[in-house]
């Protein structure tokens, strides 16, 4: 005989057609495994029904609200332990670049300062050098250029200073932001 | 109720721990519950229903009103409840090893005791044989009513996933509870037959 259909019937949670339970009735009559079956289930379903809930010893609110307390406190102090190791090591490593940085001067006070030395004294002679050049320039380009042409150069540089001037004062008039 | 539990979670998620002392006091029963069908220990449920309460109080501003809070705590009652019974499945022992750990009985008398000793026993072992989701499925279906919906929020299945481990693990206790019932038959024929057979 095939259980499987009463088994179905029986572990489901909802409730058979009126011709389902007729059958199942009729079946469990005559089908030992089934009766056993559909007895443990509403034997197990009365038991779980009737048992009363479980309750905690008294002063489980007071235990809570320790538990809370020292629960903070840990928070508290693991937050301090971070915020230091992360100081700590953020203080490591600063050390540690500033050592890099420093360890020649440590090692030989003297000749570091002397190379700077140098270094300073090479740079200025040459921005010296750069300014002798300039002004040779300058002053060659003035005796080559006529004075007629240094006029005209003159007055078309200031002619497009008006232009853009004047440019300028259209773009951002408050008439044209408006539109 | 409904309205009290409101304003109390307001006040709590505007910072308000005593509020939260109100919420412990109206729910650790059903939580302690949930923990103690679920590790079947008394010690144990104490810590895990603490537990519960602890992260509920450190997420409480993760709360979705539009949710039960009945559901969202003993949902986190089971996970925590499920995670430990992993966590200590290599090192768990046997219930038949452990001491009888009783719930207080209301009723007086050794007889009604011995009864209600030996019912928590047997449920105690038909739950214990199941998978700790099944369990925890199974708890909140018969001690706490709860549809099958709010079973699979609590426990994050699908509807149909929590039927199908209802269907399973009242399958698997039936064949428990029978073969209990037939161990129990002749030991208690046994008991008070004569000498004589």
């Amino acid at each position: 005989m095939n259980h499987q259909f009463f088994e179905t019937l029986l572990l489901s949670d909802t409730k058979p057609t009126d011709d389902e339970a007729v059958i199942l009735q009729e079946h469990l009559v005559t089908c030992d495994t089934c009766r056993q079956l559909s007895n443990a289930l509403s034997d197990m379903e009365v038991m779980f029904h009737n048992s009363a809930l479980a309750s905690p010893r008294p002063g489980f609110t007071q235990r809570w609200e320790e538990k809370l307390a020292l629960d903070t406190e840990k928070r508290q102090r693991r937050q301090v332990v971070a915020i230091a190791i992360i100081s700590a090591c953020s203080i490591a490593a600063l050390l540690l670049l500033l050592g890099f940085a420093l360890w020649p001067i440590f090692i030989s006070p003297i000749s570091v300062l002397w190379a700077k030395l140098i270094n300073f004294v090479s740079w200025f002679s040459a921005v010296e050098a750069a300014l002798d050049v300039v002004s040779t320039l300058l002053r060659v380009t003035y005796s080559v250029v006529p004075a007629s042409l240094w006029i005209a150069l003159s007055v078309a540089f200031l002619g497009l200073c008006a232009i853009w001037v004047v440019a300028i004062k259209q773009v951002i008039s408050p008439r044209r932001l408006a539109l | 109720m409904q309205e009290t539990e409101a304003v109390w979670l307001v006040r709590v998620q505007n910072g308000d721990q005593q509020a939260f002392t109100h919420i412990v006091e109206a729910y650790q029963k059903p939580v302690y519950n949930l923990c103690y069908r679920m590790l079947n220990n008394a010690e144990d449920a104490e810590d895990a229903a603490q537990e519960t309460f602890l992260r509920a109080y450190r997420s409480i501003n993760q709360f979705d009103h539009s949710r039960q809070f009945s559901t969202w705590l003993l949902s986190i009652a089971a996970h925590y409840c499920i995670d430990q019974i992993r966590k200590n499945r290599m090192t768990i022992i046997s219930l038949e090893d452990q001491p009888n750990q009783e719930i207080p009985d209301k009723l007086p008398g050794p007889e009604s005791t011995l009864s209600k000793r030996e019912e928590q026993d047997r449920m105690r072992l038909l739950l214990e044989k199941l998978n700790p989701t099944d369990r925890a499925a199974v708890i909140m279906y018969y001690w706490y009513n709860y549809s099958y919906d709010e079973i699979a929020q609590s426990l994050s299945l699908s509807e149909s996933a929590v039927k199908s481990r209802l269907h399973r693990a009242r399958k698997e206790m039936a064949r428990l509870w029978i073969s209990q019932q037939n161990k129990l038959i002749p030991a208690e024929r046994k008991r008070y037959e004569s000498p004589v057979f």
